[in-house]
Order: C-alpha cells, then sequence, then structure tokens
C-alpha cells in the first residue's frame, strides 16, 4: 500500500463524518493522524497515515488501527526492511464485559506491579509498542484483582510467545499485595527459546497514618536451561522500593532499585533517574544507559513552597554496577514561581555517567542551565521563551593518558507565540560547538492552528538535530531532518 | 523535477486536504453543526486506589478529561487553571478529570506533586496509558470537554496562557450560566 493509499482512507473518515455515527447504544469513535514530510537532502517524501477506529456496543467493543506509510521512495525511506509491521490493520481487537470478568480477543496489553514482571504497553509518544497478539482476561472479584494475557508479539521481528497471571489483593486498611508470574520466550541470536524466561515476583503497597505511601516489589528471573549438560544460569532478580509523603512542608519521595541478571524480553521496570521537561537534560539522560545486567541505585526528590505560586524542587538520583565501574549520578534543581504577571523557570543540573562505548568507557560530564518565562500579553496573545544551554565533557577512557577530553556546549533558544485559542507559532534555534556535529546550527519553525473539535493541524519546516528523546523511561534516537513537514490530526 | 514532483499521488493528497483546510479556515463550523464525536467511557484509579468510572460523573454534569505528566512544562502551566475551574463550576456539577500518563517510572511522582500544590481536582492515574490509548493521545497535555451526553465538545492539543478563557466560556455554556460578569473575570 502506497500514497494512494490515504485517500481511501480518509474518504472512509469523510462517511463517519457524515453518517450518524451513534445508533441507539452503539458508538464509533475514529482518531486520524496524517503526517506529511518532505525532505531537501534527500529530495522524497513520506505520507504516514494512522486511523484508530473503536466501536462500542452495550458490553462489547473493538478497534482497529490502520496504519499506511507511503514514502516516495521505498528503498530509501521503507522501515518495512526490518519486517516490522507498518501498514495495512497493525492492530484488531474486540472485548467483550460480562461483570465481573472482562475478556479480550486479539491485540492485548498487561502490567503487573511496576512492570517487573510483565509490562506490555504502547506509547505513542516514542512510538514504543510491545503489544501481544492473543487473549486478556481481568475480573474483580470483591477484593481481588486477577489477570491473565498470553499471545505473541506481533511486531517484532521474532515470534515469541509469552504468558502472564497476576493475583491482586485490596484490603480495607489501604494496603495491597500482588502475585505475579511471566513467562516468555527468549531469542538467543536469531532463534526463539520457548519458555526460557520464568519470572516470579511479589507486590505491595500501603497508606500509612500521615500521609505516607510505601511500596516495594521483588521478582526473581529463573533461566530454563535448554540444553543437557549445560550448568543452569544463575538466577536473576530486582528489587524496587519507594516511599512518599510529608515531612513538614516539604514533599518527599524516594525511591530505590536493584537488578542483577534481569534482562528479558517484557520488563520495564522504574528508571529510579529523574525524567525532566528540559530537552538537553532528557537529551544526555541515564535512562538509555540502564543495565537490566546489573545496576542498582537511588533517587531522592523534594518539593517545598516556601510563598504562594513558589515551588522549589531539589533531585538526586545515583547507581552503579556491582561488577564494573560505571556510575552515574546526577543532581538536580528548579525553581518556579508567578512573578511580575509571567510564570518563570529556572533550572541547574549536574550529571556525571561512565557509558560502556566499544572496548572500555566513555566518561561524560553535563553541567545544564536552563531558563523559560511564559508571560500573558492581553487580547489572547501570549509569549513564552526559553533558553537552555550545557556544557559538555568527554573522555574515553581507553585513550585518556594521551588525549585530552572533549569540550563542547550545547544551547536551545526558543520562542513561542499563541494568539488562544487557535494559533501558536514557534522559533526553535539550537547551537553547538561540537566537532561531532556536521553542522553548527539548526532552526525550526511551527505553526499549529487547532479547528475546535475536528482537530489540528501543525506546518513545520527547517532543520531538526535529533538525538535522543525520552518519554516514560522509553527512549528512542531521532534522525536529524532537514525539510518540511505537516501534520493533521483529526476527530471523527 | 524533484521526486516529490513526479510521484502524483503525494501532490494531490496533499492538495486534497489543502482544499479541506482551506475550507474548514474560511467557514468553520459552528460547534453544534459539527458532529460531536462521543468520548468512550472508562474507569481509572485515583490517588487513593479508588476505581472513578467517567460514566459515572458525567451523570452529574459536564466533564474536563485532561491528558497530562509531571515532565510535561506545558500540563504544568495548564494544571492551576483547571483546578481553578473546577473549584469554581463544582458546585454545578462539572468537574476536571486530570488522568496522569506517568507511566510506573514516574507516577510515583504524582501525589507528591498534586498534593503539594492542593489541587481539588479528580486526579486518575493511567500508568499502562489504556485511557490515553483509547482517546488516542500523542502529546501533553491533550483535553477533551465531554457534555453529559458523553459528546465531545472540545479539543485541544498542547497549551497556550489564555486558552482557559475559552474553555470557561463552554463550561458555563454547557452549564448555562450565561456569559462571565467583570467581577468575575477579575476574580481570576
Amino acid at each position: 500500500m502506497r500514497a494512494a493509499a490515504a485517500v481511501p482512507l480518509f474518504l472512509f473518515g469523510g462517511l463517519l463524518i457524515a453518517s450518524d455515527s451513534e445508533a441507539e447504544e452503539g458508538r464509533i469513535r475514529a482518531a486520524n493522524q496524517l503526517e506529511v514530510y518532505y525532505d531537501t537532502n534527500l529530495e522524497e517524501s513520506v505520507l504516514d497515515d494512522r486511523l484508530d477506529l473503536d466501536l462500542s456496543w452495550g458490553r462489547f467493543s473493538g478497534g482497529i488501527v490502520f496504519l499506511s506509510h507511503s514514502p516516495s521512495n521505498p528503498q530509501l525511506l521503507d522501515p518495512n526492511d526490518f519486517g516490522v509491521r507498518q501498514e495495512g490493520i497493525r492492530k484488531r481487537w474486540a472485548t467483550a464485559t460480562i461483570e465481573p470478568i472482562t475478556v479480550r480477543l486479539g491485540d492485548s496489553y498487561a502490567s503487573f506491579g511496576n512492570g517487573l514482571v510483565l509490562r506490555v504497553v504502547e506509547d505513542q509518544a516514542v512510538d514504543f509498542d510491545n503489544v501481544l497478539d492473543g487473549m486478556a482476561i481481568e475480573a474483580e472479584l470483591g477484593r481481588f484483582e486477577i489477570e491473565g494475557i498470553a499471545g505473541t508479539n506481533s511486531l517484532g521481528p521474532e515470534r515469541t510467545v509469552v504468558k502472564g497471571v497476576s493475583a491482586l489483593f485490596f484490603a480495607d486498611a489501604g494496603w495491597h499485595v500482588s502475585f505475579n508470574g511471566a513467562i516468555v520466550d527468549s531469542v538467543d541470536g536469531t532463534t526463539v527459546v520457548p519458555g526460557r524466561d520464568q519470572i516470579g515476583g511479589i507486590e505491595g503497597g500501603a497508606y500509612l497514618p500521615g500521609g505516607f505511601e510505601v511500596a516495594a516489589e521483588y521478582a526473581v528471573r529463573h533461566y530454563k536451561p535448554e540444553r543437557e549438560g549445560r550448568s543452569p544460569a544463575p538466577d536473576g532478580h530486582a528489587t524496587y522500593l519507594q516511599a512518599s509523603g510529608f515531612v513538614g512542608p516539604v514533599s518527599l519521595f524516594l525511591e530505590a532499585k536493584d537488578l542483577l541478571r534481569f534482562d528479558h524480553g517484557y520488563t520495564i521496570p522504574p528508571t529510579v533517574a529523574r525524567q525532566h521537561t528540559s530537552t538537553l537534560l532528557n537529551r544526555g539522560s541515564h535512562v538509555p544507559n540502564i543495565r537490566l545486567e546489573d545496576e542498582r541505585g537511588f533517587q531522592a526528590e523534594a518539593l517545598w513552597s516556601p510563598l504562594q505560586d513558589v515551588y522549589l524542587t531539589g533531585n538526586y538520583s545515583e547507581s552503579e554496577a556491582r561488577h564494573s565501574n560505571l556510575p552515574a549520578w546526577e543532581a538536580f534543581g528548579m525553581i518556579e514561581a508567578d512573578f511580575a504577571g509571567a510564570h518563570w523557570v529556572l533550572l541547574g543540573a549536574e550529571t556525571e555517567e561512565k557509558v560502556r562505548e566499544g572496548i572500555d568507557r566513555t566518561f561524560f560530564e553535563r553541567i545544564t542551565f536552563g531558563g523559560d518565562v511564559v508571560r500573558e500579553l492581553g487580547r489572547g496573545w501570549s509569549l513564552e521563551v526559553l533558553y537552555e544551554t550545557q556544557a559538555i565533557q568527554q573522555q574515553d577512557l581507553a585513550t585518556s593518558h594521551f588525549e585530552y577530553p572533549l569540550k563542547y556546549r550545547d544551547h536551545i533558544a526558543a520562542a513561542t507565540l499563541s494568539l488562544s485559542p487557535k494559533h501558536t507559532w514557534s522559533v526553535n534555534y539550537e547551537w553547538t560547538d561540537s566537532p561531532l556535529e556536521e553542522k553548527d546550527s539548526w532552526l525550526w519553525v511551527e505553526w499549529s492552528i487547532r479547528f475546535g473539535v475536528v482537530g489540528q493541524l501543525t506546518l513545520a519546516g527547517g532543520a531538526l538535530r535529533g538525538g535522543q528523546v525520552c518519554s516514560g523511561g522509553v527512549c528512542k534516537l531521532v534522525d536529524p531532518f532537514e525539510g518540511g513537514r505537516l501534520e493533521l490530526l483529526t476527530n471523527f | 523535477m524533484s521526486r516529490f514532483l513526479r510521484r502524483p499521488a503525494v501532490p494531490i493528497v496533499v492538495l486534497v486536504f489543502g482544499f479541506l483546510l482551506a475550507s474548514l479556515v474560511s467557514s468553520p463550523p459552528s460547534e453544534a453543526q459539527e458532529k460531536a464525536p462521543t468520548a468512550p467511557d472508562f474507569s481509572a484509579k485515583n490517588l487513593k486506589g479508588k476505581t472513578i468510572k467517567l460514566s459515572d460523573l458525567l451523570e452529574e454534569g459536564p466533564v474536563l478529561i485532561d491528558f497530562w505528566t509531571t515532565w510535561c512544562k506545558p500540563c504544568k502551566l495548564e494544571l492551576p487553571e483547571l483546578d481553578r475551574l473546577h473549584r469554581k463550576y463544582e458546585e454545578h456539577g462539572f468537574r476536571v478529570l486530570a488522568i496522569s500518563q506517568d507511566d510506573p517510572k514516574t507516577v510515583r511522582k504524582v501525589k507528591p506533586y498534586v498534593e503539594q500544590r492542593k489541587y481539588g481536582m479528580v486526579v486518575l492515574v493511567d500508568p499502562d496509558r489504556e485511557v490515553g490509548n483509547e482517546y488516542s493521545v500523542r502529546t501533553y497535555p491533550t483535553s477533551f470537554l465531554v457534555g453529559e451526553d458523553g459528546e465531545i465538545l472540545h479539543f485541544a492539543q498542547g497549551y497556550s496562557k489564555g486558552d482557559e478563557k475559552e474553555l470557561e466560556e463552554k463550561i458555563r455554556g454547557l452549564l448555562e450560566l450565561g456569559p462571565q460578569t467583570e467581577a468575575e473575570e477579575d476574580e481570576r
């Protein structure tokens, strides 16, 4: 399916708008996302479309996700080379609810506890989706909740089977405990080894007097040896602890992790590292370097409001590996305040990290400062101005005796002018003195228009630096891009 | 000639949409004329672990559903305004459902964040983004104003200072409260 595939998609969307989308108890809802890119370097364009269509009828519901990917030159721009299903009906499911049981067939999701044992989830912000094609069952029986899922990964290159079950008990006193288990096929090179990862765990949490809340989870990963005569691999384990509450006027948040030999295909444990609003801080995050095979660490955050509309945030996180010298830490501080008719944010952070790269490690130090101010200008107009700067020092530890560290600085300046409620114009300028980059500056402009309930259009163009983008602890690398982009979101 | 122009299907589709958009810009349909989409019903847990169902709240009045995260900058700007609207119109049956899209990595920060700011609106957590995906949420904040009959009457992605004014007008319209007086506007 190529470019022309988008036409019937939108005709279908138009029919939905024109037709009566609600008949008796039945309901139809659809959302469409159209993106058109034109890359000025490649002189190629891509048209992507995603249609989410949901239907519900009393106790039954169902839905599909329809994708169309239409590059002008498939050999250059077609991600289907990786074997991932990117076109046609990518997902489809049907659910039936007969209280207290809900059964879902088709593409299904589930998450047990804090995600140590099993986490099957979609995050559209970073195109992450480890959906299972199979069946999921949920039942709420008084104070018990039972959840089960079984299926194959329908989007990955290798077919693996995943089965999991969770039993949760809620007590009146404000505590809960759950027992979780999963059996996951693992991929050894290109060979799928059935049921090799067997994971089980216990998770609990409680609300304590004084507004405190605590949570804990412990899980074991048993690795099933496949060949006779081979000594069994030692079990892996994962621990997660968390506590939060007020100490006087200060809100405290503490968490800790301990992961050892716990790298299996369906675990996404808490990162225990701060996720920031700052682009430069998130780009240099420790999150993509977390080692599920060997990592332990903690995070502490304090939030205090000394005056009305003034908030101070302080955060420190640290992690290390048991069996190698790969430490990482970050200290972060932020002030948010409403002052002189504007909202101000000032932040600063220092990060140090050793990352395994090639035969040895690379040391990174990043010192970041940033500021952001938003002010209403009257008659629906508002202006936001942002500046971030990050000094980076990196050193290849294998060659440190004869090579000086590399030092450079990145900057981002952005201005956004909005005319509420319809229009937003933004300019983002990024520059660096890094010798590792082919370009030293990137300028990106964007115009966004809202059309009430119908949707939103964004027109943008220029150059984007790309790099690491993180959302919810899942990170992806975005390629640099030069050209134009059109995005249209529509709700039917 | 570039490849872009050599492939007729792409520019044709773009033109079709350009036409569609131009028609939208030149004669924007009124809210009443638009065929309002329907909000999917859902249930999610609040910060005390209690399950809250959208359809239960809609029985009392209109609901503004806002999808946000603790690490989203415009969300942090928007939430105090939404909380103000919630407190102001709560007695008329209106509710703000602020649904955190923080996943298990950051969801534990939601409670301290909300409690420190003493928000009164209904805050729910959706760490698996089940509700968010049902509403096809791709960026934060994304908000939907839902009437008592379940129809989506307002949709906004992102937040700019001043957006809350249009929202408040719509909420007042739904609650049949009429336009704001100058004194009420000054209270902001």
